[in-house]
């Protein structure tokens, strides 16, 4: 009686120990499959996104499920990237959670942290959370922007979530209902938008040049317009009345262009060479302070006389007696 | 912006001045071609002088600043009276329109 109730004792635990075995075996397989649609969630496979434009899901994707308390969650751009300079992605993703402690539900208490991405590696941040809470939804919005605008690099976007297991079951895996993807329309609209964002930042650098040039009141190049003036009349007869006109002008504007040395030719005695005398004798260190003061002295005194007869000229304007409009009248 | 401004009325008045100067200097060329030989001369002559006037200007221990007040004193002794006239003028014919 003793062997037989042992017997199914024996029985009953060694039922119990192959259903749980497995049970064990279902579940690991279960968790297994979960993790397999869970992982590697590829928004676009072989995508290639305009240089600038956004990659967004502003709807969000939807959870219904309690019990994630970690959320890892990686983008990258997983691929070939063309060579340019300052190719990076960045982005934020946000989601709202469920408070145990206080019961209170905050829609749009959003978690946001920004993502550089400066070479091909997959960027992640981690959301942890010292209470269990739900995951409502999760949208994101990256910019890859793999150059100048208008250009293009071939980004392979891969968003993966990771949950936290060592606290809650793996079951919160399972209420991914549907893999994220950007179709394609979206991304054409998006390409798109990229070329008519590029076409106003160009029409608007043309009226930015434009507002600049209307508003220039530059006049530095003065000299050297005034100059082209002069020139302009050498097109024609270099040698007629329009040359005997502006010649005296032309030399006037150039009266003030360096010494250059001259041959002074004295007929059967030969030809004088004429140094400069500021570059051969006045910069003598010897002379040199003695000659300041006597070229400040004659400056001086022709700048004295111009102005004094200047100031007498416009004097005289207003004497009725004198004679020099009168003159220019006639 | 200005200094496209003054270019143009820069282009204006040498357009103006060919336009001005150009039959009387054919004019001369065909009816006076001695005539020519003096423009010829007088070219040389200032050619002849400015060879020399910066030497001369350096020798002199001339500035450029001085020269340039010498040419801005004699621009405006030169401008005052024609604008002054160009008031005077501009009055009297206001003055006859007016009556």
């Amino acid at each position: 009686m003793r062997s037989l109730n042992f017997k199914r004792l024996f029985k009953k635990v060694f039922i119990y120990f192959i259903f749980t075995v497995l049970f064990w075996c279902l579940k690991i397989a279960f968790v297994n499959a979960s993790m397999l649609d869970f992982e590697n969630l590829t928004l676009t496979d072989n995508e290639t996104l305009s240089g600038g434009s956004w990659l967004s899901n502003n709807v969000g994707y939807y959870f219904s499920n309690n019990g994630f308390r970690t959320i890892d969650f990686e983008t990258g751009i997983v691929g070939n990237l063309v060579e340019v300079v300052d190719k990076y992605s960045y982005g934020f993703i946000s989601y709202c959670s469920y408070d145990n402690i206080y019961q209170t539900y905050r829609q749009n208490e959003l978690y946001s942290e920004q993502m550089n991405m400066f070479d091909t590696y997959v960027k992640s941040f981690i959301y942890s959370s010292t209470v269990p809470c739900t995951i409502k939804y999760i949208t994101w919005k990256f910019k890859y922007d793999c150059g100048a605008t208008g250009t293009y690099c071939n980004a392979h976007p891969r968003f993966v979530f990771y949950g936290d297991i060592s606290d809650y079951s793996l079951r919160s895996y399972g209420y991914l209902s549907e893999p994220l993807q950007v179709d394609t329309s979206t991304a054409q609209i998006l390409n798109q938008n990229a070329v008519i964002i590029d076409n106003i930042d160009k029409t608007n650098d043309k009226l930015d040049k434009l507002n600049d040039n209307i508003n220039d009141n530059n006049v530095d190049s003065s000299n050297s317009t005034i100059s082209d003036f002069f020139n302009s009349f050498n097109s024609g007869d270099t040698k007629g009345l329009q040359d005997i006109i502006i010649l005296p002008l032309e030399y006037v504007n150039h009266l003030n262009d360096k010494c250059t040395p001259v041959r002074l030719p004295l007929g059967q005695l030969g030809d004088v060479d004429l140094p400069c005398l500021s570059e051969t004798l006045y910069n003598k260190s010897e002379f040199a302070n003695l000659f300041n003061i006597l070229a400040l002295l004659i400056n001086g005194f022709i700048m004295y006389k111009c102005a004094t007869s200047l100031i007498l000229f416009i004097n005289d304007l207003k004497n009725p007696d004198s004679d020099k409009l009168e003159v220019l009248e006639l | 912006m200005i200094n496209k401004i003054l270019m143009g009325i820069f282009k204006i008045i040498i357009s103006l001045v060919n336009l001005l100067l150009t039959p009387i200097n054919n004019l001369i060329v065909s009816a006076i071609p001695n005539l020519t030989n003096v423009f010829t001369t007088i070219h040389s002559l200032f050619n002849l002088i400015f060879t020399y006037v910066h030497w001369f200007t350096d020798a002199m221990m001339l500035s450029s600043e001085c020269i340039s007040f010498v040419i801005s004193c004699l621009t405006l002794r030169l401008t005052i009276p024609l604008a002054v006239n160009t008031v005077k003028l501009a009055l009297k014919w206001y003055d006859k329109l007016k009556v």
